[in-house]
Formats: structure tokens, C-alpha cells, sequence
């Protein structure tokens, strides 16, 4: 390059320029490495600065280990810790490596183009996607001003805190919402039924939500029917076990519509119609009892089969039908049995305590023992009460009957499967005895009639006394001791928290009685509804918000993508919300509706400790780098938030609130907000939490923050030399263990594993005992639509990574059956449009014969700002409304409002759909013609 | 390494050759420009507030490049417009507006990449690739741009950073290293896509001018950067 006086002139300005470098340094070492090529600069490729240990806080709860790799403050690759050990015998496998494919692509995805990286406010209007980068500062004001504005007009319970899963799961970012929403008293609308997760059938039958063990119990098993589940595909960690079993001689069936990745290496597949489970469950009831497979002696001693129960009313013979001082002294909970030794009739142990008809205290001081009692199970006796002579019957005698309706052979037109097919299946799971397990999905949840599938489930595994002895029993999931969790969020001012079932939230907020009428017809809705009002009206569930929902702030959960009926929860509650503000790490459909956005921190920028019953370790995640762009972790942003309500208040000069909560008055002075948040700043930051966490939790080990992100797992205080969760000193629930061997009374009304609920809305609806109710399908509607968690996502969480789309369809695909595309002129890879009278969205066919024809078969998690219109799945979910009425039953011993516990499911796959030809595919992947 | 050139107190260079002047000033293009393109949390607040020094400085720069310096001038005639017509402060709050709309929120992600691994087709090792050249030349991030090593702004300071030294050596095969670097760097990590992101930003109504500008001038200079380095 020539240099003319022009430029001579330049270059002399310029001749005293600098090295001017504003984003980084020149190391002392510069320039010492030759450059000749560029494969010089990939010499140090495989060093780093630290390895962090970590995971990923989502829901699959899998909490694999991983090691973590840093080099210049960037994230390169992660990897499997791999250094489990194995519980109970010697014989069982290990736990480790754990790990998927998407746990192996979190360093990609986390510096994505979906990150949220700054506080972002909506300038267009809702949905349009016009946003303006804002400071923090002025994100938490306007936050906070409306926050008091709101709660001082309407009251704090007309602000949401929505809490999901994937906050739920990291324990310290958990209790900072739990924590905030206790000190403010806003509603938290729950997740665990909000997603249509809660056991309320493992609930109604046992007082538990949790029963489960640990994955290794699997191997344990000498038949395990895999139901509503598919491990292969979502249980990649643990998936092993089932295989394992399989060669070690258990017989793994699995029962489900589709063949599932699961279903292709199980020992046998029953490819059950979709929702009706519950009839084949009932014809191996049948089976087993006919043919005498039942363990006498356990549900003698466990269960409630043989109580007796009055044959003029339906209801169990109780200490208050015999005299007049049992009724006024209200002894509704004493039962009575046959003892055939003494051919009299005698009170049940274990129940009766004075104390209250469900709790600890029964628990601990009762014993279900039998003693010298030998309780017949069947007969049929007449009783003196204090109304006159009743006869009285067993619950084993009515079930016997109740069995008698779902023979195999009446049950194989509604299940589609082989009378026989059932029956060699119950004798197989029989045979198995205490080992006889049922590995269930949460799908069962989702379900409108699930609750009576899962009590069925329990019912198999206590006719084959299986529940409660390792390799055996019902397997869904354990869940940790709370008492770390609520000691934080309650420490210093005491429990004042709203937790809200979601799907009752929902109910009323969104006008799903308008949508029952419309979808359901005006009979079921005003069934339902009346039944949720009368519930309402005494109690027994309670009604937050009733000054309307004003305001929505979202954290750990992606709120408007997966609920059933979301089109109307969007346009009839979320859009009419005055401020939504959502705390997110990833972009998605709720943020995309929010006035305000807060960036949140992502798995590796975090401090936070995980605990999964699936295996005996406390998974910690350390902060591998600092937060991307100017986010900040769950606690620090509540933090940021709760010092800018207390500034705001301070300004305004805002009183304190009287806040009525459950009969209870709480004072809620917003001015102290943040000296509340931070128990007057001795919490500093996520860290701080854990540690409180650790120290109050049994069964974790107790150690430092720092010892235990050294190491990154570390083995909870065990079961004992076993593959169950069996030890009151574990840090997972050992109830179900503790009655079977110690004989204490389950928390139930009945003190008993109970399949009898003789409250009047299970009789009326015909449910105190298990029966068959088919699923609610729409006229013109042929096609049932089923869902299941992905392979490739958790959730929402990766369903949009580039990588796992590529390996999919590209876009959201449907599962269709090669008959049902041709009849309708459609081929693998055409777009087509799945609707019904909630509505419609469009999606790539991928026909597949493992899909039973009749049905459509769809992998969740998909985000609606991923489809056309912005239409996902839950279009044609019109389920949102279905708030079944014994759902909402209380004053009945266990059976109530219980938070976590007993609430009604959001329902999603009582529906049915159609579809059509809505474009052609341009890129098929398979062009398979099927004759 | 060897060779430097003598540095005074100033930390300033004397220069021996017409190649160690136009490394100097192709230094002193990169460095302008990977400050108008910083992003607004740091650089480009203070950057647009000083936008008319630091646009006549790549004035100067590209003059001394160029026969008219005309890679410069239609930024140059903005910047000088904005400077009468608005004050400093008004200029980078506008354009650091435009900026976060455009490249850093958005619904799905911003609506473009500014960083290299977002960019439509980026090679899956682009920005790990970026790292290990600053890693073998000793050039390190401060906190708040490591997790973004392949940030426009960075790269164009890396670049800055491997022409500034080039300006002040002699040494032939130190020289040589330093020029097929950037060669490889501009080639795999600047000229692939920030042409296509130029033209992005020129077609989007709410890109500030100035922006427009600043990005027509860094793909129009790549683009020299790319022939010359080849050479």
C-alpha cells in the first residue's frame, strides 16, 4: 500500500495512538506463541481454569452430576461425575453415570439466542414483541408501585406468584418465593396440581402424595407394570434399572397406547385404549380375587377391606351408629371388623384416637396391629345400633362385587385388550407377591378420572400385599422432608401464606364454567360447579383472590404454554392482568405477555441444592460462572424486588395491611419488606439459604456450602440396607414403610391403606370404591390425544435448542397412525391442522405405526411461540374446567383442602379432536406410501 | 518475541515504516469501531456521548487507508448532524435504545446477532474458536464480556489488539504471525457475517441511523480488511 501526502498528514494524527482496549486486557504473555496456522490457537483446548460441579434445576428430577468446565469465565462443555454407588445388596446396580442429552448440551444452550440477558419492558402492546431494555432499578420501581398500589386497594392476595416446577426443584431458589410470598401474603397458585401432577388417588387411599422409592427398587421387582410411564424416554438416568430387572428375570410390562420406547423393550406391551386403565385395573382386581391371589393376611391388617359396611346406607358401621354417647362425642372414626375367632364384632385397632381423626399423634402412639383378631373378609351380619338392626358386609365383600362388574371379558371391548392378555398379566403381577410393583406416570393425574386409577393401583399392590416391602408397591415419586423449605419461608413471622390450587385459581378467574357449558354441555358444568361452590361454602377448600387478580408476577415456570385451555386462561385472565412481570431465564409464551421482565440466572450461574428420592445423594449446584448479561438468581431478584416495595413504601408512607388469612390476621407493613426478605440482612445470597437449608433438613449431611459444591453429591443419611426409603432419619418420606413393619396408622380417616370412602359425593358419584368411568370425548371428535414428556426437553425448558430440534422434526411435530393420515389425504411431513370446538393449531404429521389408530400422540413441552399463530397443543385442551367434584370433597377426615396434598388436578386429556390436511409438507422425511 | 518498536514515556510508538503506519491506523479503525459497536450496559453510553472525537478519529484512520476516506464519510456527515442537533446525551440514549432493541432483547431472543454464535449458520465452534485465539495471543476479557467472546465489539478489538502490535514491530516473522492471524480471524469470524448483519440493520426502521452507519462502515472496511489480508 502506497502512502500519499493525504494520508501521510493522517498517519501522522494517528502516530501516537495507543493500544486502546476497553473489554480487555493484554496479558503479560502476549505475543509469546508463534502463529503459523490455525490449528495453533486449539492447543489448550483441554484446559481449564475450574471444574464446578453441577446439574440441572428442572423438573425431570433426574439431578444427574455433572462436572462443569471453565476456561476464561466461559462455560465449554460439561460431563458426567459419575461416582455413584448402589444401594441395598450388593447385587443391585449403581446409580451413576447419570446424564441425558440435554444435561450434555446445557453449556450451549445457556449462552442461546433465547437468553434473557437484561430487565426488559414492553413498549408495544401485549404480545406484539416490542420491548425496551431497562435498568434494574427502574424494572423493581415500577415493579414495586404497583405492587402497593394493588395490594393496598385490593388486598395482596389479589397478586399471583406463580411458582413452577422447575423452581420448585432447586431448594434454596424455592424457598426465596416461598419466603417473599409468606412475608407479602400474595397468592401462590401451586404447581403440583397446576400441571395436573398431584396423586390426589395415592392421597385419598393412603394420606400420602408420596410414595416411591428409590430407582434402584425397580430391580428388586419381579414384575413391574410400567403404566401411564415411558422411563426410556424420560427417565434417561434411570432407565437402566428396568433393563437391568429384565435380564435379571423380572417381567417388565408396559401399558400404554402407544408403542413407546419403553414399550419396545419391555418383556410385554398391553396397547391399551387410551383412559381406560382404570378397566383393566379392575379386571386384574377381578382376576386376583376370583382366583384367590390375594394376600389375606396383609390387607387383613392394612387395608380397610375388612371393615364392615352398612348395607341400608352405603356407609361404614362407625362407634356413632351403636349409642348415643359415641354420636354426641362425634367418634366418627371408629371402624369396626368381624373377628371370626370370636365371631363378634370388634373396633378396629388404630382407630378412634380422640385426639383427631387424622395426624401424628395417631400415628405415633396407635398400632394397626391386629393382635389376636382375625378379621373375616367376607360375610354378611346383623348388627344392633342405636336405630334398630342393620346388616353389615365387608369393603372386601363390595369390592368383590365391584370387581365382579370389570371381569376381563367385560373390560376387553372398553380396553381393547384380550381378556386373556389381562388376565395372564394380573397372574403374573400376583405371583409376584410383595414384589409385585407398579411403576407409575404422572399421566394418571391428568387424567379427569385418574384419581380412581391410582386408587386402583394401590389396591393391586395391596391385594398382593406388595406396598411397602422392597421391590414392591406403587413407585410415582418421593419427595423430600419440607421442613428446610418452611422453616426458611416461615422464620420470624410465622406461616401467613396463600397457597392456591391452580386449577381452582384458574376456575374462577378464567370462566371455565362458561367453557364447560360450551364444550361439556350445561349438565356437567352445573354439576361441577355446584359442587365447587357447596365446597367453597363450607369451607372445605378455600377461595383467595375475591377481590379479583390484579397482577401476576411468574417465576420458574412458563405459565402460559402449558395450560390446559390456554387460549382462554390467556385472553379471559392472564391479558386482563394490570401488571405481569416475569422472572425467566429463557425467552417463551409468558414472558413474551409480560409488562416486565426480569433476567434470571441459568443452571450453571447458581447456587442452589437439589434432592430427588430417585437416589440416596444431595446434588449441589454450584455458580460455575457468574449470571450472563445482568441476570441474577431467584433469591437476589425477589432481593431486588422486596428493597424496592420497602423504598417505594417508605416514600408513599404506606400503612401496614391488616390481612385476613384463613380466619388468621396478619399485619403486612411493605415497608419492611426487605429487612423480612433478608431476616434483616443475615441472608446475603443463595448461599446463605442452602446452608440454612442443610442445617434444618434431616438426613442431609451437615456440612458447609463450600464442602458440599466440593464435592458435588454427597449420599443422604441412608435407607437401611435397602433400595426403600424406609427410615424415619432419611430425608424422604418412610411412611409408608413405617406402617407396613411398625404397623402405625396411615393418615387416613381409616387408619388404613383406604379403598372404601363412604363420604356422600363418592357415593353419589358411585366412587367409593374403584370403578370404571370411560373418558369425555366430543361429539364429531373421533380422536383422542394423548401427551407425554420429551425425549429432548424438559418441559419448556430445551424444547426450542437448535441442536435437539435438529434431531426431531425441526418444528413441533404430531404422532399420527398411518390409517388415520390416509383416510384423511394427509403424508408424513404435511403440515395439518388439529382442532376441535376449543380451537385449532397447526403442526408437521409424523406418521408412525406405533400409534394406535383412533388417537394422536404429541411430546409436550413445546412453546406456542414455536407454532403458526402461536397456537400450541393446549388450543384444543378444553380440560381446564373439569374441577371434578369429589376433587373438592372435605370435611371428611383426610379428605379436605391439603396443600400439596389433596386438591383438584388441571385436567388435560378428557377431550377429543380431529384433524385435516393443512399444507403440504415441504420436506418429508420418510415418504412411506401405507397401503 | 522481539522487535518491538522503541515506545516512549507515553507508551507511544515511533514508527519506521509506511506498513507499520497503515497497521497503525487499520488498528485505529478497529478500535473506533468496536466502540460504536459496544454494547449500551458500558462502552457505548460513554462511546456515543464522545461519538463526534471518536468518528473523526476513524475519519483520519480510514483517510490514511483510503484515497477519500469514504468509509467514514457517511458516519462522519451523521455524526456531525447529531452533534448540532442533539446534545451527547440525547445521541446515546437514542442509539443505546435502538441498540437493546435490536441486539439485545426481544421475544425470541433479540431480533438480531450481534455475537457471532448467533449469527444465521455460525460454525458450532465459532465462539469456543474466538476464545482460544485470545487465549494464544494473550488477549484476556474483563468480566463483563467473557461469556460473549464473540461479541462484535470484541472481535473487532481483538483485531485492534493484533494490528496495534503489528504497527509496533519490526520483526519480520513476529509480523508475519500477527498478519496471518488476523487473515484467519477476519476470514472465519468477521467477514462471513457481518456483512449480512450490516445489511439487516440498514433495513430495519428502528435502527437508529447512526447505528446503520457505523455497521455499512465496519462490513465496508472488513470487506477492504478481507482482500488486504489475503494479500
Amino acid at each position: 500500500m502506497s502512502v500519499n501526502r493525504r494520508q501521510f498528514l493522517a498517519h501522522s494524527a494517528l502516530a501516537g495512538a495507543a493500544l486502546a482496549l476497553q473489554h480487555g486486557d493484554a496479558l503479560s504473555d502476549a505475543l509469546t506463541r508463534p502463529y503459523r496456522r490455525i490449528e495453533d490457537v486449539w492447543r489448550k483446548k483441554w484446559t481449564w481454569d475450574r471444574v464446578a460441579h453441577g446439574t440441572h434445576g428442572t423438573n425431570c428430577a433426574g439431578t444427574c452430576a455433572f462436572n462443569v468446565y471453565i476456561r476464561n469465565g466461559v462455560v465449554w462443555r460439561e460431563e458426567q461425575q459419575a461416582e455413584y454407588e448402589r444401594s441395598g445388596t450388593p447385587d443391585v446396580p449403581d446409580y451413576g453415570p447419570r446424564g441425558c442429552n440435554k444435561g450434555l448440551r446445557h453449556a450451549r444452550y445457556m449462552y442461546g439466542k433465547q437468553r434473557v440477558l437484561y430487565p426488559m419492558k414492553r413498549v408495544g402492546k401485549r404480545g406484539e414483541g416490542k420491548w425496551q431494555r431497562i435498568s434494574w432499578d427502574q424494572a423493581t420501581r415500577e415493579i414495586a408501585e404497583k405492587f402497593i398500589d394493588v395490594a393496598v386497594k385490593h388486598g395482596p392476595d389479589s397478586i399471583t406468584l406463580g411458582s413452577g416446577t422447575q423452581l420448585a426443584v432447586k431448594m434454596a431458589s424455592y424457598s426465596a418465593l416461598a419466603r417473599f410470598s409468606n412475608i407479602t401474603g400474595v397468592t401462590v397458585p401451586e404447581f403440583y396440581s397446576g400441571v395436573g401432577d398431584l396423586p390426589t388417588g395415592f392421597y385419598m387411599t393412603t394420606g400420602l402424595t408420596y410414595l416411591g422409592d428409590t430407582m434402584a427398587a425397580v430391580y428388586k421387582s419381579k414384575c413391574v407394570l410400567v403404566w401411564m410411564a415411558n422411563p426410556a424416554v424420560t427417565r434417561i438416568p434411570d432407565a437402566h434399572f428396568f433393563w437391568e430387572a429384565k435380564y435379571n428375570g423380572t417381567e417388565v410390562v408396559t401399558i400404554s397406547p402407544e408403542f413407546t420406547p419403553t414399550a419396545m423393550h419391555s418383556s410385554k406391551w398391553l396397547n391399551i385404549k387410551p383412559g381406560t386403565d382404570t378397566a383393566l385395573a379392575m379386571a386384574m382386581v377381578h382376576t386376583i380375587i376370583a382366583e384367590k391371589l390375594y394376600d389375606a393376611a396383609y390387607i387383613r391388617e392394612q387395608t380397610d377391606l375388612p371393615f364392615l359396611v352398612r348395607e341400608d346406607n352405603g356407609e361404614f358401621l362407625r362407634a356413632e351408629d351403636l349409642n348415643l354417647v359415641d354420636m354426641l362425642a362425634v367418634r366418627e372414626n371408629v371402624f369396626y371388623l368381624w373377628d371370626q375367632k370370636t365371631r363378634r364384632m370388634v373396633q378396629a385397632p388404630g382407630t378412634g384416637a380422640a385426639e383427631a381423626p387424622v395426624g401424628r399423634r395417631r400415628r405415633k402412639f396407635e398400632t394397626i396391629a391386629l393382635g389376636n383378631i382375625e378379621p373375616a373378609l367376607e360375610g354378611r351380619w346383623n348388627v344392633e345400633t342405636r336405630t334398630g338392626k342393620v346388616t353389615v358386609t365387608t369393603v372386601f365383600a363390595l369390592l368383590k362385587k365391584r370387581a365382579a362388574e370389570h371381569s376381563p371379558e367385560k373390560m376387553s371391548a372398553e380396553t381393547g385388550l384380550n381378556a386373556n392378555a389381562m388376565r395372564t398379566v394380573a397372574r403374573e403381577f400376583a405371583k409376584a407377591g410383595k414384589r409385585a410393583m407398579i411403576y407409575a406416570g404422572f399421566s394418571a393425574c391428568k387424567w379427569l378420572h385418574g384419581d380412581i386409577l391410582q386408587r386402583a393401583m394401590v389396591l393391586l399392590c395391596a391385594l398382593t400385599g406388595a406396598t411397602g416391602h422392597e421391590g414392591g408397591g406403587v413407585q410415582m415419586a418421593n419427595g423430600p422432608k419440607s421442613r428446610g423449605i418452611t422453616s426458611f419461608a416461615f422464620a420470624g413471622v410465622g406461616a401467613a401464606s396463600r397457597v392456591v390450587a391452580s386449577t381452582l385459581w384458574d376456575y374462577d378467574h378464567g370462566k371455565m364454567k362458561q367453557l364447560n357449558e360450551k364444550i361439556y354441555g350445561k349438565k356437567l358444568a352445573d354439576e361441577f360447579d355446584s359442587h365447587y361452590q357447596h365446597s367453597l361454602k363450607e369451607d372445605w377448600f378455600p377461595q383467595y383472590g375475591k377481590n379479583g387478580w390484579k397482577m401476576g408476577i411468574f417465576a420458574g415456570e412458563n405459565g402460559a404454554n402449558w395450560r390446559a385451555s390456554g387460549n382462554r386462561w390467556r385472553t379471559e385472565a392472564f391479558e386482563k392482568l394490570e401488571m405481569i412481570v416475569a422472572l425467566v431465564p429463557d425467552a417463551g409464551i409468558t414472558m413474551h405477555h409480560a409488562d416486565i421482565v426480569l433476567p434470571i440466572a441459568h443452571h450453571y450461574e447458581r447456587a442452589d441444592i437439589m434432592l430427588q428420592s430417585r437416589h440416596p445423594y444431595v446434588q449441589v449446584l454450584d455458580r460455575a460462572v457468574k449470571p450472563l448479561g445482568e441476570a441474577v438468581d431467584d433469591f437476589e431478584a425477589l432481593r431486588r424486588v422486596s428493597a424496592a416495595i420497602s423504598a417505594v413504601a417508605r416514600e408513599k408512607g404506606t400503612p401496614a395491611i391488616k390481612d385476613d388469612v384463613d380466619g388468621r390476621t396478619f399485619r403486612r407493613d411493605l415497608k419492611r419488606t426487605l429487612e423480612l426478605y433478608t431476616m434483616d440482612g443475615a441472608i446475603r445470597d443463595s448461599r446463605d439459604i442452602v446452608q440454612f437449608i442443610i442445617n434444618a433438613t434431616p438426613g442431609i449431611p451437615k456440612m458447609s456450602f463450600a464442602e458440599l459444591a466440593a464435592k458435588g453429591i454427597v449420599r443422604v443419611d441412608e435407607s437401611r440396607g435397602s433400595t426403600v426409603w424406609n427410615s424415619d432419619e432419611s430425608p424422604f418420606h418412610a411412611d409408608i414403610a413405617e406402617s407396613v413393619h411398625e404397623k402405625r396408622p396411615y393418615e387416613t380417616l381409616t387408619g388404613r391403606q383406604q379403598f372404601y370412602i363412604d363420604h356422600e359425593w363418592f357415593l353419589k358419584f358411585d366412587e367409593a370404591l374403584p370403578v370404571y368411568h370411560p373418558p369425555l370425548k366430543q361429539k364429531g371428535y373421533p380422536l383422542q390425544m394423548t401427551m407425554g414428556h420429551a425425549r429432548h426437553g424438559v418441559h419448556s425448558m430445551w424444547r426450542d435448542d437448535s441442536f435437539l430440534v435438529s434431531l426431531q422434526r425441526g418444528e413441533p411435530d404430531i404422532y399420527v397412525n398411518p390409517d388415520d393420515a390416509v383416510a384423511r389425504n394427509v403424508r408424513d411431513g404435511d403440515l395439518i391442522e388439529v382442532f376441535n370446538d376449543g380451537g385449532s393449531f397447526i403442526c408437521m404429521a409424523h406418521l408412525s405405526a406405533g400409534i394406535m389408530p383412533g388417537t394422536l400422540y404429541m411430546y409436550h413441552g413445546w412453546d406456542p411461540t414455536m407454532f403458526r399463530g402461536r397456537q400450541n397443543f393446549a388450543a384444543v385442551i378444553p380440560t381446564a374446567g373439569l374441577v371434578k367434584p369429589t376433587s373438592v370433597a372435605g370435611d371428611y377426615g383426610h379428605l379436605g383442602y391439603r396443600v400439596l396434598a389433596y386438591a383438584p388436578n388441571q385436567t388435560y386429556r378428557d377431550f377429543t379432536c380431529e384433524f385435516k390436511l393443512h399444507s403440504r409438507g415441504k420436506v418429508t422425511a420418510a415418504k412411506v406410501r401405507i397401503a | 518475541m522481539s522487535a518491538t518498536p522503541d515506545i516512549d514515556a507515553a507508551g507511544h510508538a515511533s514508527h519506521e515504516s509506511d506498513a507499520q503506519l497503515v497497521a497503525l491506523a487499520r488498528a485505529e479503525m478497529y478500535a473506533g469501531l468496536s466502540r460504536l459497536l459496544a454494547s449500551p450496559e458500558q462502552a457505548i453510553a460513554t462511546a456515543w456521548r464522545d461519538h463526534a472525537a471518536i468518528v473523526e478519529r476513524l475519519l483520519v484512520a480510514d483517510e490514511a487507508l483510503s484515497a477519500d476516506g469514504s468509509r467514514i464519510a457517511e458516519l462522519f456527515a451523521l455524526s456531525q448532524a447529531a452533534d448540532i442537533e442533539h446534545s451527547a446525551e440525547d445521541v446515546a440514549t437514542a442509539v443505546g435504545a435502538s441498540y437493546g432493541a435490536l441486539f439485545e432483547v426481544g421475544d425470541r431472543g433479540p431480533p438480531l446477532a450481534i455475537r457471532e454464535e448467533l449469527a444465521p449458520n455460525a460454525n458450532a465452534a465459532a465462539k469456543e474458536e474466538v476464545a482460544r485465539f485470545y487465549e494464544h495471543f494473550g488477549y484476556r476479557l474483563g468480566d463483563d464480556y467473557a461469556w460473549r467472546p464473540d461479541h462484535l465489539s470484541v472481535l473487532m478489538e481483538f483485531m485492534h489488539f493484533l494490528s496495534w502490535h503489528e504497527s509496533q514491530s519490526s520483526d519480520a516473522a513476529l509480523v508475519a504471525g500477527l498478519r496471518a492471524a488476523q487473515r484467519d480471524f477476519c476470514q472465519r469470524h468477521l467477514a462471513w457475517w457481518v456483512g449480512d448483519l450490516a445489511d439487516k440493520v440498514a433495513s430495519r426502521s428502528d435502527a437508529h441511523p447512526l447505528l446503520q452507519a457505523s455497521l455499512r462502515a465496519t462490513k465496508d472496511f472488513i470487506a477492504v480488511e478481507l482482500q488486504s489480508l489475503g494479500d
